[in-house]
């Protein structure tokens, strides 16, 4: 599989660079157990989930430990849905399957762990429409002949972890089949408005969003709405993690979390929209 | 803070000049000395007494009365020596500048009645460049002038019969007689020693300059001496060598971006030919925009900063470009891998009456990415290059009337579509400077200057395209004025104004992100005077008042305590809706304890009314965005207090210095956590203000002599903010905050044809932010947690670079066109400096990308050799 950090290296290789692990490990202390929240509620009649957690080493080499026994409920004002923690998975609550949310409310999550109260709201914006199939197979969204299969006619379609320039931000899930290893392949990317320069530059660095595709596989396209502290959190989100180490890293910063009582992630509420379509020849070879 | 360190300045102050009264009084005239030998002739006893005395007098032959003498005191002060050689006190003593003046008294009644003033410039011999700085002496008198920005001296004195001298580091000096008379111009020519295998003669004035003169906190580099000194690519760099300067910090490898005490990198005014340079990057800041073939001199104020600058709070980089060559036809070319192609070429316009001068370098990586394009479709249409073109006249219309039009134009072009992305940015300056003589005494300078930085992002597969442009345009007309009043006194004076236009950033394709565009004025008054006040003490105190007045037509947002809007007014065109003046007082003062040493004092408070904004981690960023002070932004206000110890050693061929600052910081600006800075309207309600300081001490020790040159300096220096919002309002380190600096540069003269050069570097780590923790979010398993900023370093930075020049036998057009070769290798131990450290995805396999969560260090350049071929005719 192709990865256009590749690119980005021979570029800096051609200024001399290089990036190298290095050991830090001295800078892990001990944790403080922060609570993490990441949660959220959508205009999909389906269980809405929230993952609890508590802070990890700063370089973590374990998933972070799951907090069980919390009371949790997201409420409109008027209904409230409780949320109840799934049998199997420790951390990962669940409400029932008759939840969605509506477009113009105000959500709040409230948790409740070891007598301390977590709340956080998030506003319900509407999504905006698809743009045009054809567009997710333009630039800068990349398509080229997938190389790492002998059979022919099949495409690498990757996405960059960020797409700038968009009137509002968005988060898009994308699902197809993989036939060349049998299962479904699933992207997500987010659409940003304005630009950051370090995310433009290092958009396709690391492990890039990628389907593969052939001519007549089908897509399963979601697109997700962000509240303005929702975008600005996972502007923030990917600033700290996939767009660290460029020529214009920022300044390092918290993310700007909707957690109360020094908690940190996020709760979100999202309308969410979604479309299949069949991947034609000519979005292959433009 | 401030009215304590005011009150303690002005206590020094007075201290200095009790003590520099008080010691005035009984310097070397009291001296006790004790002679091997007491008979002889006059001449042959006063060279007695100033070797024991470890002194000079100077005399004219009117003294030197025949006959053989006998002095009989065995141990007395020089006075009663003098005394006894000349009894009737027909001859009087006195101390200047540590020699002792003997004359008649006669001559002084005679000639206090009729002065004369002897002025002109001072140029090269070879081309005709004014040569700034350097001075012209008369040896009698013990008195001289430095030449002006403008290579004019002028030095009012009694008639009489005299020796002149003039020299300047890097010259021969040129000794002529003269018999005063009546007012008289002078140009001299001097002529470059620089390439002369002997030891270079350097005369007495100009080896106690470093005593003598004001000067403090102040560096002036020659284009020899940076051209001797290793570069990054065999690219002589004004900037990258200004970073080998103690005081002077950079952050990321190989920027051209600098910091000087503690000053953030907007804090820099850069001056080409008097016009602002905004941006003075190429290629990323691996280069700057000087190409140093077009410059004639480099002049770096740390602190001291002359009333006549104003503007930026931190430091002036005054650079000066090449008028052209008076005399003939001449001119350098060059070739090289990283630097690209450049050629400079400088003639007469009417001989004697003027000159130009025209520059123009461009890099060719365009082949390369072709080459590249070939074997990988992706990089088809990648195109990374810049140009510069600098060109300058002069025509001088008589004695008293000279004309300088001079002009840059840059421009870097960044065409990546493998990103889709293009980037471009650029400077244009211009410069028309008209120099008129009044008399030979007033000096004036009128000048208009136009400065634009300008650049354009452009993203077109946006889904919204994106042409994205930020510029800052200057338009600036100065008229300042020297007036020599007599050997000891000068007086400086001028006034200027600014218009500034603000584009901060427009989107031509979708305006809801277009910051407000403003203008602004900005106007400066300035007075100054230089005076000797006894033979030891040279004082220099001057004013300038500033006025910065925003104007419409702009919208601007006001913000609540919390930083969110509160309001939108709407200013119309030409309405000045803000105002801010500053008094920014500068002072400086010399105090010579021998001629072997000497200590300064200065101070300055500066005001800065443009902020460049940047929330990067690294010192060069295309997108910086300029921006005024007004109704949300105060002013940027530092007082600066600097103490030096100045002595020469070895024969006064090593310059030794110790200087103290301490810098006071209101009004710093930062930046909340993730500030958006372009495409936000509201980019001022991300900013956060504070207070900052600074403080530390630099050595230096600096050989301007002989084969081998260069200097070692140490600096210890500190910067620390303070701005509320930030770090919970605690103090951090600037990110330019390097405790420690060494440095070592050397230029060895091995032969007539070779000649070597080598740099070492090195600095503590520059202040990094660590995760304390870290969270899983998304599927990203280390969110970072962060406590402290800058609170843990990098590690720290050192390098080595070498260099040698090597002129060859060879000689193109029948022996008209000189060849060398300059090689470098840039960190020749190819050590890997840390650029950034991030706990991040694990990079390091490449293309085999995998999930792992590790520590990144980032280093650019291992070791570069490089090589460049040069052409001079």
């Amino acid at each position: 599989m192709k990865n256009y950090g590749y690119y980005l290296l021979i570029f800096l290789i051609l200024l001399g660079a290089c990036i190298e692990e290095v050991d830090l490990h001295q800078i892990n202390g001990t944790t403080s157990g922060r609570l993490v929240i990441q949660g959220s509620i959508t205009t999909e009649m389906k269980r809405h989930a929230v993952f609890l957690s508590i802070t990890n080493v700063a370089i973590p080499d374990t998933d972070p430990e799951k907090v069980s026994g919390a009371a949790i409920e997201i409420t409109d004002g008027d209904m409230v849905y409780e949320l109840i923690e799934n049998d199997t998975l420790p951390g990962l609550y669940l409400t029932t399957t008759e939840v969605a949310g509506e477009v113009g409310k105000q959500y709040t999550l409230r948790v409740e762990v070891n007598d301390t109260i977590y709340t956080a709201t998030d506003l319900m914006e509407p999504v905006r429409p698809f743009e045009p199939e054809a567009e997710l197979f333009e630039l800068p969204n990349r398509v080229e002949e997938f190389d790492d299969v002998v059979e022919e006619g099949f495409y690498e379609h990757r996405f960059p972890h960020v797409r700038y320039g968009t009137s509002v931000a968005s988060k898009q899930t994308l699902f197809a089949y993989d036939s060349t290893v049998g299962a479904l392949r699933q992207a997500v990317f987010y659409e940003f408005p304005r630009t950051d320069p370090q995310g433009f530059l290092l958009g396709f660095q690391g492990d890039n969003p990628t389907l593969i595709i052939e001519e007549g596989s089908t897509i399963f396209q979601m697109k997700s709405s962000m509240s303005t502290a929702h975008y600005l959190y996972m502007r923030a989100v990917h600033a700290e993690t996939k767009f660290r180490g460029g020529l214009f890293d920022v300044i390092p910063g918290n993310a700007p979390s909707n957690i109360s009582n020094n908690g940190l992630g996020f709760f979100s509420a999202s309308e969410v929209i979604s479309r299949t379509f069949t991947v034609k020849k000519e979005n292959l070879e433009p | 803070m401030t009215d304590i360190y005011k009150t303690l300045f002005s206590s020094l102050c007075l201290c200095f000049t009790l003590i520099a009264g008080t010691m005035a009084q009984d310097t070397l005239l009291d001296k006790e000395i004790t002679l091997n030998k007491h008979t002889g002739s006059v001449e042959q006893l006063l060279k007695e007494i100033s070797e024991r005395g470890s002194f000079n007098f100077t005399y004219s032959n009117q003294i030197l009365i025949a006959g053989e003498f006998t002095l009989t005191g065995q141990k007395q002060s020089v006075r009663a020596y003098l005394d006894e050689l000349f009894p009737n006190g027909t001859v009087e003593y006195y101390v200047k500048s540590q020699r002792i003046i003997l004359r008649y008294r006669g001559d002084k009644k005679q000639n206090t009645e009729l002065k004369h003033t002897i002025s002109g410039y001072l140029r090269d011999a070879a081309n005709g460049e004014a040569l700034l700085g350097a001075n012209f002496w008369i040896a009698e008198l013990s008195t001289g002038a430095s030449a002006n920005a403008y290579g004019f001296y002028s030095l009012t004195v009694p008639q009489g019969n005299y020796t002149l001298q003039s020299s300047f580091i890097g010259y021969t000096t040129v000794t002529k007689k003269l018999q005063l008379t009546q007012d008289i111009k002078i140009d001299i020519e001097l002529s470059s020693s620089i390439t002369e295998l002997e030891t270079i003669e350097i005369s007495d004035i100009e080896l106690e300059e470093h005593i003598t003169s004001k000067a403090m906190s102040t560096h002036t580099l020659s284009v020899a001496t940076i051209e001797n000194m290793p570069s990054i690519g065999s690219n002589p760099d004004i900037i990258k060598s200004i970073q080998l300067l103690p005081g002077v910090t950079t952050i990321g490898e190989g920027s051209t971006g600098f910091f000087v005490r503690g000053g953030g990198r907007d804090q820099n005014l850069i001056l080409l030919d008097q016009a602002p340079v905004y941006n003075p990057s190429h290629f990323l800041g691996f280069l700057s925009v000087f190409n140093t073939d077009a410059i004639n001199s480099t002049t770096l104020y740390k602190g001291g900063i002359p009333a006549r600058y104003g503007g930026r709070a931190s430091s002036v980089l005054d650079v000066r470009m090449k008028e052209g060559n008076t005399k003939a036809l001449s001119g350098e070319a060059g070739i090289s891998l990283v630097g690209g192609a450049k050629l400079t070429l400088g003639a007469p316009l009417r001989k004697g009456k003027g000159s130009f001068m025209v520059s123009a370098r461009r890099t060719y990586a365009e082949p390369l990415f072709w080459a590249i394009g070939r074997v990988e479709p992706l990089f088809k249409g990648t195109r990374v290059f810049f140009y510069d073109f600098n060109a300058k006249a002069n025509y001088k219309i008589n004695d008293k009337n000279t004309v300088f039009v001079s002009g840059y134009f840059g421009q870097d072009v960044n065409k990546l579509p493998i990103l889709d992305f293009e980037v471009n940015w650029g400077n244009q300056t211009g410069t028309v400077r008209w120099n008129h003589l009044f008399n030979n005494k007033l000096f004036s300078n009128l000048t208009f200057t136009y400065s634009r930085y300008r650049y354009k992002l452009d993203i077109p597969a946006a889904q919204i395209p994106v042409g994205w442009e930020s510029s800052i345009r200057d338009i600036n007309l100065s008229a300042d004025f020297s007036y020599f009043v007599n050997p000891g006194t000068t007086l400086d004076f001028g006034v200027s104004t600014i218009l500034h236009r603000f584009d901060p950033g427009s989107n031509a394709f979708d305006e809801q992100f277009n910051v407000p565009n403003s203008r602004a004025w900005e106007h400066g008054l300035f007075v100054s005077l230089e005076k000797e006040i006894g033979p030891s003490l040279l004082l220099e105190a001057g004013v300038r008042w500033s006025l910065f007045q925003n104007v419409g037509e702009t919208t601007v947002f006001e913000f609540d305590q919390s930083f969110t809007l509160s309001d939108t007014v709407r200013y119309r065109s030409g309405e000045i809706y803000n105002c801010y003046n500053n008094l920014e007082p500068r002072v400086s003062a010399r105090y010579v304890l021998d001629k072997k040493q000497s200590i300064k004092l200065s101070y300055n408070r500066m005001a800065q009314y443009l902020h460049m904004l940047a929330n990067s981690t690294l010192s060069f960023t295309a997108f910086d965005v300029w921006y005024p002070s007004g109704p949300n932004i105060e002013p940027l206000l530092v007082d600066q207090i600097a103490l030096g110890y100045f002595r020469n050693l070895n024969e006064n061929r090593v310059e030794a210095s110790i200087e103290g600052f301490y810098k006071h910081i209101e009004n710093q600006l930062d930046y909340a956590d993730f500030a958006q800075l372009v495409f936000n309207p509201l980019l001022e309600g991300d900013l956060r203000s504070g207070n900052g300081q600074s403080y530390g001490v630099e050595f230096m020790l600096k050989k301007n002599t002989g084969k081998l040159r260069g200097w070692l300096s140490y600096t210890w220096s500190r910067a620390i903010h303070k701005i509320p919002g930030i770090n919970t309002g605690r103090s951090f380190a600037a990110l330019y905050d390097q405790p420690h600096k060494v440095i070592a540069t050397a230029a060895y003269q091995l032969s007539e044809k070779v000649s070597l050069g080598a740099n070492w570097t090195f600095n503590s780590g520059g202040p990094v932010t660590f995760p304390v923790e870290s969270y899983s979010y998304d599927g990203l398993p280390a969110v970072p947690v962060y406590n402290s900023r800058n609170a843990d370093r990098l590690p720290d930075y050192h390098r080595l670079d070498l260099s040698a020049r090597i002129a060859s036998n060879k000689k193109l057009f029948k022996g008209k066109v000189d060849i060398a070769y300059l090689i470098s290798i840039y960190n020749a131990y190819a050590r890997d400096n840390a650029l950034a450290l991030y706990i991040g995805e694990d990079l390091s396999a490449g293309d085999d990308f995998n999930s792992r969560t590790v520590a990144n260090q980032v280093s650019l350049f291992s070791i570069v050799p490089a090589g460049s071929v040069l052409f001079s005719f």
